[in-house]
């Protein structure tokens, strides 16, 4: 029987020591925070977010009974492998939220608020709940959000996914649902089709809140071979190899091709790599005048350094999506030019007065400046035109109404004056591309090219 | 007499089933699928549903991986590439030829067994952390070949490139009743319960079979199995066969789930996450590859919702040291470790209330088997298939 004892005795110690090894490892999560350079522990940050979400219903005086909530949800990649695309969502979103709930002096002069804040619509008191969700970089998370947010809260509109196989699956929970759904991705004007988006259709609710990828194409090239070398013939680019990477690849051929350059060679790289040096060795041999390097900014200031390192490139490198103000931080060293895209407009060097005001809001909020923080400006004007658009409407509610108030909507906002989505659901908008020469700045704004490159598709 | 026969085979099936259930694994299993059938109404969550039907799917794979590794002892990381394969038959039936969930769903089964096949035919040839390898290896280049099939040109060729293809139709209705997870969450729900349940049978009447007797021999003693005339080759590449067939069926319901796909959702990370799954909740047992599943599925968004959301980071932290105290303290996984504990227990309270010596002995259990291995020995070790 004892020998029995303990064979059997192991494993309910082995079980006491599973149990500690748990508790062991939630203690060290909570210390380690979640890989945040400002190392607030996770648990802190979900309080402080539970308290943000709860905190409009907090606010509310007693008087403001007859306030009523329209909900809106944002689910994005705040952590993860995606996280970078995911930051900028949750930035403009709580800054829209406090400024109209609170009747921000912006959003009185925009027409929008009340000076107590809210917003009226038919002549009743409004309000925003914005519900932020983290689907953690995962489709499957994603898609579950998308789904409580619907069909459990309730929301009316989701600024809901990127990168593309995340806003693609959760449009197809949003659309049946008649609930408005804004992505940033580009790729989706593949499905935004004019039977698609026409009433009745299967996307008659979803937008894209970035420009044809043929107009962000063409106006990022123009700049960048302007500010690069005006003069020079051959460009090679470098694309990441995913889903976004082979849509934009052949955009960025056409544009270049249209502003003057040979492209010998569109070299993809795997997500996963970390030494760049074999694939700009290859790129070298083209002896090319640019190399444009695309479309992870983060990946791009870890890749040059190896590019300039065996002199890759004679005029200079672009990169996508990194602001000045982002550029500078990262300190990087460079004997050639580097231009870099923001979208649409740059932090701390554009000329537009509207966006430069927006991102003195912006930092006196306390949001953080990263990479794809530009893109933030997009959502931004979004939520005003969708106010805009409820109250052309007289509602909230009817999404149809919506929809027809929301493309008559002709908005001065940061980005430009009479903003607009198009009969496809599309808005149209210039980019800004900035050069550093040595740390030293000169930005260029491009607005669209007025015909698509010969080979585009669609036309 | 054809009537008696089918009769007969019935009640033998059905023994097979249910006769070797202790009471107490008729109540957990009772409980457990009063649960599962209730799970809509209990939960009312949207969150949690939706969760619970995308990891009904993995665990319809993960019976099929539970049969390879805990019948077998081979450990496969190239079933999210098997799911994808279902997933993709699926798919791309329904964008070329405009089949259905249901034509497409014997098609994605067969060609998943296929591709097990295909695969298993040399990587059989290895074990052990070698075989872990070359199915690592294998899901890469089902990635590889399903991103860059499309071309240059986005959406372009049979797969759809890395944007990958979208799937436009729900499952077709049965009697009436549609299954469009996108206007109802409910009847998608019991679609994957039934396949699941489906999977669970047959993966235990597989178990419980000669062929599963079979598989365990090869598994036990592979020179013994070859030496008494069995094709041990053969019998593994049909086993990695068979897994393939759930994972084709799991894939099949996992692209009219999301309802568009793309090679990333099927990558190398997927494999590894079922077979952690597999891994946790123990592959010996019934309920492992469940239990895997919900553990994995429903742990991360439970400590969201308690707001002690894990970032992918941390996740991979906790599932990882997870991964490794399983490993070493309970080696066939945690319903194995439970129920050891529970006849530990049991054992204990037996000798406690044992009569003084003098007294007649009461009748004394079969002792379990070690480390809860019940399907280690033969059919009498079904008994503990919890």
């Amino acid at each position: 029987m004892r020998s029995e004892r303990w064979r059997l005795l192991p494993n309910s110690r082995g079980l006491l020591a599973l149990l500690s090894l748990l508790v062991t490892a939630a203690m060290i999560v909570a210390a380690c925070g979640d890989g945040d350079d400002d190392g607030e522990p996770a648990v802190a940050q979900a309080q402080v977010q539970q308290q943000e979400q709860e905190q409009p219903q907090a606010e509310a005086p007693a008087a403001e009974e007859e306030v009523i909530w329209i909900d809106i949800g944002v689910v994005a990649p705040s952590s993860g492998s995606y996280e970078v695309f995911g930051h900028t969502y949750e930035a403009s979103g709580k800054l829209v939220e406090h400024e109209i709930n609170t009747g921000a002096q912006y959003c009185i002069d925009q027409g929008v608020c009340e000076p107590g804040g809210g917003f009226m619509i038919d002549g009743k008191l409004h309000k925003l709940r914005i519900h932020f969700r983290d689907d953690r970089s995962d489709i499957n998370a994603h898609v579950a959000l998308v789904q409580e947010l619907v069909r459990d809260v309730g929301i009316v509109a989701c600024m809901c996914g990127t990168p593309h196989d995340f806003a693609v699956a959760s449009s197809k929970v949003t659309q049946p649902a008649k609930v408005l759904h804004f992505s940033g991705s580009s790729t989706l004007e593949e499905i935004l089709t004019a039977e698609a988006t026409a009433v009745g259709g299967e996307n008659h609710y979803l937008f894209q809140t970035e420009t044809r990828e043929w107009q962000r194409s063409g106006s990022i090239m123009k700049g960048g071979v302007d500010l690069l070398d005006p003069n020079s013939e051959v460009s090679v680019i470098m694309m990441l190899n995913d889903a976004t990477g082979q849509f934009l690849a052949p955009y960025i051929k056409r544009a270049l091709e249209a502003n003057g350059q040979t492209v010998p060679e569109i070299i993809y790289w795997d997500p996963a790599t970390t030494d760049f040096s074999p694939l700009f060795s290859r790129a070298k041999a083209h002896d090319p005048d640019i190399i444009v390097f695309m479309y992870d900014p983060d990946r791009a200031i870890q890749a040059i350094p190896q590019a300039l390192e065996i002199g890759a490139a004679n005029s200079g490198y672009f990169m996508f999506g990194i602001d000045p103000a982002e550029f500078r931080k990262r300190d990087l060293d460079s004997d050639l030019p580097i231009a870099m895209a923001c979208v649409p407009l740059c932090h701390g060097e554009t000329d537009r007065a509207e966006a430069r005001e927006y991102w003195v809001r912006y930092d006196a909020f306390g949001n953080e400046l990263r990479s794809f923080s530009s893109v933030s400006l997009l959502t931004y004007d979004d939520y005003y035109m969708l106010i805009k658009a409820y109250q052309a409407a007289g509602t909230f509610e009817d999404s149809d109404a919506v929809v027809a108030a929301l493309l008559d909507v002709r908005y001065d906002g940061v980005i430009a004056d009479g903003f607009f989505f198009d009969d496809r659901h599309i808005v149209a908008h210039g980019t800004e591309v900035c050069v550093s020469r040595q740390g030293v700045f000169e930005c260029q704004f491009t607005p669209p090219p007025a015909t698509p490159p010969p080979g585009t598709p669609g036309f | 007499m054809i009537a008696r026969l089918q009769a007969s085979r019935a009640r033998r099936l059905s023994e097979r089933l249910t006769q070797q259930l202790t009471p107490a694994q008729t109540v957990v299993w009772t409980a457990l699928l009063i649960v599962m059938v209730l799970f809509p109404t209990i939960v009312s969550s949207s969150r949690f549903i939706d969760t619970a039907v995308t990891y009904g799917i993995f665990a319809i794979a993960l019976y099929g991986l539970g049969l390879l590794y805990g019948q077998t002892n081979y450990l496969s990381i190239a079933h999210s590439a098997l799911m994808g394969m279902g997933a993709y038959t699926a798919a791309i039936l329904f964008v070329q030829l405009g089949f259905g969930f249901w034509a497409a769903l014997p098609l994605s089964a067969l060609l998943a067994m296929a591709a097990a096949v295909l695969l298993g035919y040399p990587a059989l040839r290895v074990s052990g952390y070698h075989f872990v390898i070359v199915t690592f290896a294998a899901c890469e280049l089902f990635v590889l070949a399903t991103r860059n099939l499309g071309g240059a040109e986005a959406r372009s060729g049979l797969t759809g490139g890395a944007q990958g293809l979208d799937v436009t139709e729900p499952v077709g209705a049965i009697f009436g009743q549609s299954f469009d997870i996108n206007l109802e969450l409910e009847p998608f729900y019991y679609l994957v319960l039934a396949f699941l349940l489906i999977a669970m049978v047959a993966a235990q009447l597989l178990i419980g079979s000669r062929l599963g007797r079979t598989f365990r021999a090869i598994r036990e003693n592979e020179a013994l199995a070859r030496s008494i005339g069995v094709r041990a080759n053969f019998y593994k590449i049909l086993a990695f066969g068979i897994s393939g067939v759930f994972a084709g069926v799991a894939g099949a319901l996992f692209a009219y789930k999301l309802r568009h796909i793309a090679p990333d959702l099927f990558n190398s990370f997927e494999g590894v996450e079922l077979a952690l799954m597999v891994l946790l909740g123990g592959s010996r047992r019934l309920m492992g590859p469940l239990v895997g599943a919900i553990i994995v599925g429903f742990l991360p968004e439970v400590l969201d919702v308690a707001g002690i959301g894990l970032t992918p980071f941390q996740r991979q932290i906790v599932f990882g040291l997870l991964l490794v105290a399983v490993i070493i303290l309970l080696p066939h996984g945690l319903v194995a470790g439970i129920a050891d504990l529970y006849s530990y227990l049991k054992r204990s309270l037996a000798e406690t209330l044992r009569p003084p010596p003098g007294s007649s002995p009461p009748p004394s259990e079969p002792a379990a088997p070690p480390n809860g291995d019940t399907l280690a020995a033969g059919d009498a070790e079904q008994r503990g298939a919890t």
